[in-house]
Parts: structure tokens; C-alpha cells; sequence
């Protein structure tokens, strides 16, 4: 690897390690979602400093060529990043659905509330036609 | 005992009022909550201006949670008995009796509304029926049990099953699953006989694109519950 490639390997990674800590310093990304990809970027500069790691790697694995092992690397990082991002995802759906049906349940308790209280529904037909509007327009 | 009919719906403005008014003239043993699942059409409108009982979800969430949703508000209001009920007409609230009856006749947990027992009335298309055949099969060759209907959306449970289901409903095409879960956790599930109109307005759920993948995943998802069982 001549020195021009492994300069631009390592200043891009650092860049996108700095930009995600930037994102997580501001609050706009969590840790726990960084993790793998700082994990990856780290690896990938480590290899950039330390080439003959790749040949060494590729012979364990019994990888004839050391740029097929780097594939073969990348991929498996890849794949494992995005399976945990679905695994989170799953997570959030079944949270969200749950807090969906709670609040359906809790705003049907509260306007019949404040209809016993009020004699009427009308606030509970005004807030659902604005939610209807709401459906549309996300359509 | 305090019976409930659960009418999951989504877009169902022109079936709404005459599904309510069936079970109203026909069932009127049974109370009904409609859970509306982020229409976005005028079902809502019609709701609350025919001053109907309805549980109004923020977002669309799919016909498992919209379902699940019922089975809640069932539990909060301390129902003995809950029916799952279509919104769209399919469904024909003459039937709700007879079901409940069999209920306590054979102290079953879950009874099935079945378009195949007697092969009356509406029985979808052919293609449609290999396919609930086939899961039909594969239900009986795990769990011992055959279930002809196996993903019919007229099904009534009892309060043990309810509160199951508030705890773990499966969230998309959950009508099988549904049956296969309930098997397995050895929960008494029996059939009745109705016959089923065919769908005056709206799409299934299900259109014939995505009914090889829907055959894949709800078979996948019964295997993967029956391992549950280890």
C-alpha cells in the first residue's frame, strides 16, 4: 500500500470518526447507535497503519488474495451493523406501537372526561378531525 | 356477562354505519368499539358524528395492533368476552350469538368463524383458498388440530385469551399465527359455521402481489412460534 492511498484512508476515516462525535456532541445521535461505526472506522484505520495485518488475516482465513479478505471483512462488518440497526428498529416499532395504543385509550378516557363533565364531545370531534387532516396531508 | 365486538378499521367510510347498525339490530347483547387505525378517509368524521364508540389511533399501525388496541380496551373495561368483527361488511353480526353460545357450550377459549365448514355464502377466490388450505395443513401437521378457516378475522375469545392477547398479539397478517400461538399455549379452540358476504367496498388487505410473500412470512412466523415451545 503506497503512502498516498493509506494518507487518504486514514484522513477520511478520521473525519467521518469526528464528524459522528460531533453529531453525538450535539446531541443529535446516541452512543449506543455510534458504537459499531466508530468500532469500524477504528479498524479500518488500524489495517491502514499496519498493512501486513491484512496478509496475516487473509492467511488465517485461507484467503488467497489479501484484497478479497479485506472484502470479506468489510462485508462481515457491514452485514453485522445493519442487523443490529433492524434489531433496533424492531424495537422502537413494538415501543411506539405500544405508546400508540396508549394514548388512543387515554384520549378516549379524557374526552369522555370531559364530556361528563362538559355535557358535550365537542372538543374531542374538533381534535379528531384535525388528526384526520393530519392523515391526509402525510399521505 | 359483559360482551364486546372489536371493529378494527381502516378507510372503512362507506361500511361503518351499516357494520355498527347489523350488530346493533342483531347482536344486541353486544357492546362494539370500533379502533380506528389512522384512516384517511371520512371514517372517523362518521364516527363521531353518529356518536359511535370509537378508539382513535394517532398513526396507522397495522391490523395486529389495531386488533391488539381492542383486546386493551376490552381488558380496561372489564369485558368477559371480546369478538374480533371486520369493518368492512364481510362479517354478519347474526352469527355472534350462535358463537357464543358455542363458546360455553364447549368451554372453548377461542371460537372461529369458518366459511368452510358448511361451504355456505362467500368462499374467496380459488387461489386464496389453496393458499388458506395450505395453512391450514401445516397448523394441523405441527399442533394436532385442524382449524378449516384459518384466517378468518371472525373470532371470539374469552377473558384468559384477551389478556394473552393484550400481552403478545402479532402484528402484521395475524390471523393464523394467531391460532398456532394459541394452540400451542393449549388454549381450546373451536369452530362454528357462518357464511361471509364478499366485500361490497375496499381492497382486502391482502392483493394477489403480495399474497405469495404473505403465504411465506405467515408460514415462516408459525414455524418460528412453534419453536417457541423449547
Amino acid at each position: 500500500m503506497d503512502l498516498l492511498t493509506k494518507t487518504w484512508i486514514i484522513v477520511l476515516s478520521v473525519s467521518i470518526i469526528i464528524y459522528l462525535f460531533e453529531k453525538i456532541r450535539k446531541q443529535k445521535y446516541i452512543v449506543k447507535f455510534s458504537m459499531p461505526w466508530f468500532l469500524t472506522f477504528l479498524i479500518i484505520i488500524i489495517l491502514a497503519v499496519f498493512p501486513s495485518l491484512i496478509d496475516k488475516i487473509a492467511f488465517v482465513l485461507g484467503i488467497k488474495e489479501p484484497t478479497n479478505a479485506i472484502f470479506f471483512i468489510a462485508i462481515g462488518i457491514l452485514v453485522n451493523n445493519i442487523i443490529n440497526l433492524s434489531f433496533s428498529m424492531s424495537e422502537s416499532k413494538k415501543q411506539s406501537i405500544r405508546m400508540a395504543q396508549e394514548i388512543a385509550l387515554l384520549k378516549k378516557d379524557i374526552f369522555e372526561m370531559n364530556g361528563e363533565m362538559n355535557g358535550e364531545i365537542k372538543i374531542s370531534r374538533e381534535v379528531a378531525l384535525i388528526e384526520n387532516n393530519v392523515h391526509r396531508r402525510e399521505r | 356477562m359483559k360482551k364486546i365486538v372489536i371493529i378494527p378499521a381502516y378507510n372503512e367510510q362507506n361500511n361503518i354505519i351499516n357494520v355498527i347498525r347489523d350488530i346493533q339490530t342483531n347482536a344486541p347483547g353486544f357492546d362494539y368499539v370500533i379502533i380506528n387505525d389512522g384512516s384517511t378517509d371520512d371514517t372517523i368524521c362518521l364516527c363521531i358524528e353518529n356518536g359511535l364508540n370509537v378508539v382513535n389511533l394517532p398513526v396507522n399501525l397495522g391490523i395486529g395492533a389495531c386488533v391488539q388496541t381492542g383486546y386493551i380496551y376490552a381488558l380496561e373495561n372489564e369485558y368477559d368476552v371480546a369478538v374480533q368483527f371486520d369493518g368492512d361488511g364481510q362479517h354478519e353480526a347474526k352469527y355472534l350469538d350462535k358463537m357464543y353460545d358455542a363458546m360455553i357450550k364447549t368451554g372453548s377459549d377461542m371460537v372461529i368463524g369458518s366459511r368452510y365448514l358448511d361451504k355456505n355464502g362467500f368462499q374467496s377466490t380459488v387461489l386464496r383458498r389453496i393458499g388458506i388450505r395450505m395453512l391450514s395443513e401445516l397448523i394441523k401437521l405441527l399442533h394436532k388440530q385442524e382449524i378449516k378457516d384459518v384466517t378468518s378475522g371472525l373470532r371470539m375469545v374469552n377473558k384468559k385469551l384477551m389478556a394473552v392477547f393484550g400481552e403478545y398479539y402479532p402484528y402484521d397478517y395475524p390471523e393464523p399465527e394467531t391460532i398456532a400461538f394459541c394452540m400451542r399455549k393449549n388454549f381450546k379452540i373451536t369452530e362454528v359455521p357462518v357464511t361471509m358476504r364478499p366485500r361490497t367496498e375496499g381492497d382486502s388487505s391482502i392483493d394477489r402481489i403480495q399474497s405469495i410473500y404473505y403465504m411465506l412470512k405467515v408460514s415462516f412466523s408459525i414455524i418460528i412460534d412453534y419453536f417457541k415451545r423449547l
